[in-house]
């Protein structure tokens, strides 16, 4: 089945899910009650929060994903990733402790108690959206690179082997499991990156080198000849303007970040935490994936193995149209060889992690691209779990729970999502596409709020706020499915730009009309929460 | 277009920043503790 050459690859990536396992059991013993579950007690350190941010944060999207974008498009594709480390520096220096002295457990919480109940569904409903979404996308990611680690067709296997491990410890450890788990996935994706990054850079003899070496090459996945240069005819200057923009608002505050600004021990550790892994992401995260994707395309043998890919994805993608032929085949097929060479640069990061490194160290490399993804997945189910038991079951369904029975909702959540994930997952693999709806919609809808409710709060203010929600939504949906996103701009700045016009347009109509019960906030005294 | 040399000194602090982390992570797991704590 497996070749035996690759044992000692193998036996690093057994090693690593039983380990993490064994801190899932582990962890299991230390909860207690439904707190314990969801918010670890509220007691982590701020260099913990700040380890769990930054693993959460390096997904599918900012590894494998990043990597092939570096790929394919050069330095803009790492450029645009700085916008992630400086949303984490503004939420940690400005909003996080704020939210850690409000005492919340969800998000949803935080929108009831500023400007009511619609805005708590709103919110909520955007949670579900975002988290639902962002566990499919992982799980896709899991099952693609382990689909690459076994060089052979075993998306199906790979999905079920590691969301089978992470539904494992999220479900009987809860959110102890995941910080524990995280920290290890951290120590082991952070080593992994910076010596995988110094390792290939000094062996190809610097930047300079692979310059001269890349310089005038083409082939059908690349889609940039210069990679050291910021804009290219594919993504000129609006893009990745746009881009920079959409990914500074996308993420903000999302589920598993705020949940990460709860858990701190105190608002000094939040503030810390969420700011410090901004900090080291920013350092860390760009320049290192620009490495590696400069560093693949520098490699014979790496850009070998991708144009085989792409041949053969391209000519999957050609066998399986089943569309008649018709006068818009050239178009057609333009639009095919986009998509294949979209897939093959995806198993640029894995490919890399194989073939330029001795199997043992492979074994470690291939560890720790998977430890990418896990700690999302896993912040995610979680993150979901809680927006179940917090949001929906203990207000709607049944408001006068015992905490056994809330921990036992929270533990199938994790359980039932996890594996309708699983399923999803393996039906629908386009995590671009995934990805990219789902940020779309949170920065429209729920960054006005955030930063209204945290630096500009007045109870006078709920109307134009709600409203601006709604605006964000509708502008949204319009601009990405009905107008298709022209002009290469980002439905999610739009939308944001659009929720930031109508707050400021309703906010001197609205300022004066009288709260009705689905606009009033738990507490509208901001001094005293 | 961004000079090599940039990008060779920023590459040197990534990896720098890299290698101060896991130190700091690993003296927060290594440190002596009390009983009580659980992180």
């Amino acid at each position: 089945m497996f070749g035996t050459d690759r044992w000692p690859e193998y036996a690093a990536l057994l090693a690593y899910l039983i380990a993490l396992m064994w801190i899932g059991i582990r962890s299991a013993r230390e909860v207690r009650t439904s707190v314990d579950y969801t918010l670890a007690g509220r007691q982590i350190p701020w260099i913990v929060v700040l380890a769990t941010t930054a693993a959460t944060m390096v997904g599918g999207g900012a590894s494998v994903g990043s990597v092939a974008n570096v790929y394919r498009f050069g330095i803009a594709a790492a450029f645009v990733t700085c916008a992630w480390g400086l949303q984490l520096i503004f939420t940690g220096l400005f909003l996080a402790p704020h939210l850690r002295r409000l005492n919340l457990i969800t998000v949803g919480d935080y929108f009831e108690l500023r400007f009511g109940e619609l805005a708590r569904r709103l919110a909520v409903l955007n949670c579900l959206i975002f988290l639902i979404g962002a566990v499919v996308a992982q799980m896709v990611a899991i099952g693609s690179i382990l689909e690459a680690v076994l060089e052979t067709n075993y998306y199906i296997l790979g999905v079920m082997i590691g969301g089978a491990v992470v539904i494992f410890y999220s479900t009987i450890g809860g959110i102890r499991a995941v910080i524990k788990t995280d920290v290890l996935q951290f120590v082991i994706l952070v080593g992994g990156l910076a010596v995988a990054s110094a390792w290939l850079v000094i062996r190809q003899g610097g930047f300079e080198v692979i310059a001269e070496g890349i310089a005038g090459s083409s082939d059908p996945v690349t889609r940039n000849p210069n990679p050291f240069s910021l804009t290219s005819d594919r993504w000129p200057g609006i893009r990745v303007t746009t881009m920079f923009f959409a990914f500074f608002l996308g993420e903000m505050l999302v589920p598993p970040y705020a949940v990460r600004c709860f858990i701190a021990r105190d608002s000094r550790a939040a503030k810390w935490g969420v700011a410090g892994s901004g900090i080291f992401l920013l350092l860390f995260h760009p320049i290192a994936i620009f490495a590696l994707g400069v560093a693949a395309r520098g490699d014979d043998n790496i850009r070998t193995e991708i144009n085989t890919k792409f041949e053969e994805q391209h000519q999957k993608l050609v066998t399986a149209q089943t569309t008649p032929k018709t006068d818009k085949d050239h178009q057609n097929d333009k639009a095919l060889r986009e998509k294949a060479s979209q897939e093959a640069a995806r198993f640029t990061f894995p490919l890399l992690m194989r073939k330029a490194f001795p199997p043992v160290f492979a074994g470690v490399m291939i560890a720790a691209l998977i430890a990418a993804v896990m700690s999302s997945a896993d912040s995610c189910l979680s993150s979901l779990a809680t927006v179940v038991m917090e949001d929906i079951y203990r207000p709607h369904i049944e408001p006068g729970a015992s905490d056994k029975r809330l921990l036992m909702v929270a533990k199938s959540t994790t359980l039932v999502t996890g594996i309708a994930a699983i399923i999803c997952a393996l039906i629908y693999r386009d995590i671009v596409e995934i990805l990219e709806f789902i940020y779309d919609f949170w920065a429209p809808t729920m960054v006005v709020p955030f930063v209204v409710g945290i630096l500009w709060y007045k109870p006078s203010r709920v109307y134009a706020v709600v409203t601006s929600m709604l605006g964000g939504m509708i502008a949204t949906i319009v601009w990405k499915f009905v107008l298709k996103s022209p002009y290469q701009f980002s439905p999610a700045l739009f939308g944001f730009l659009v929720a930031v016009l109508v707050f400021f347009l309703f906010l001197p109509v609205t300022r004066h009309w009288q709260l009705t019960s689905m606009f009033r906030p738990h507490n509208p005294n901001p001094e005293q929460p | 277009m961004i000079p090599y040399w940039l990008l060779t000194i920023l590459h040197y602090a990534s990896v720098t920043a890299a290698v101060v982390i896991l130190v700091v992570v690993g003296w927060h797991y290594a440190r002596p503790r009390s009983k009580n704590s659980k992180d």
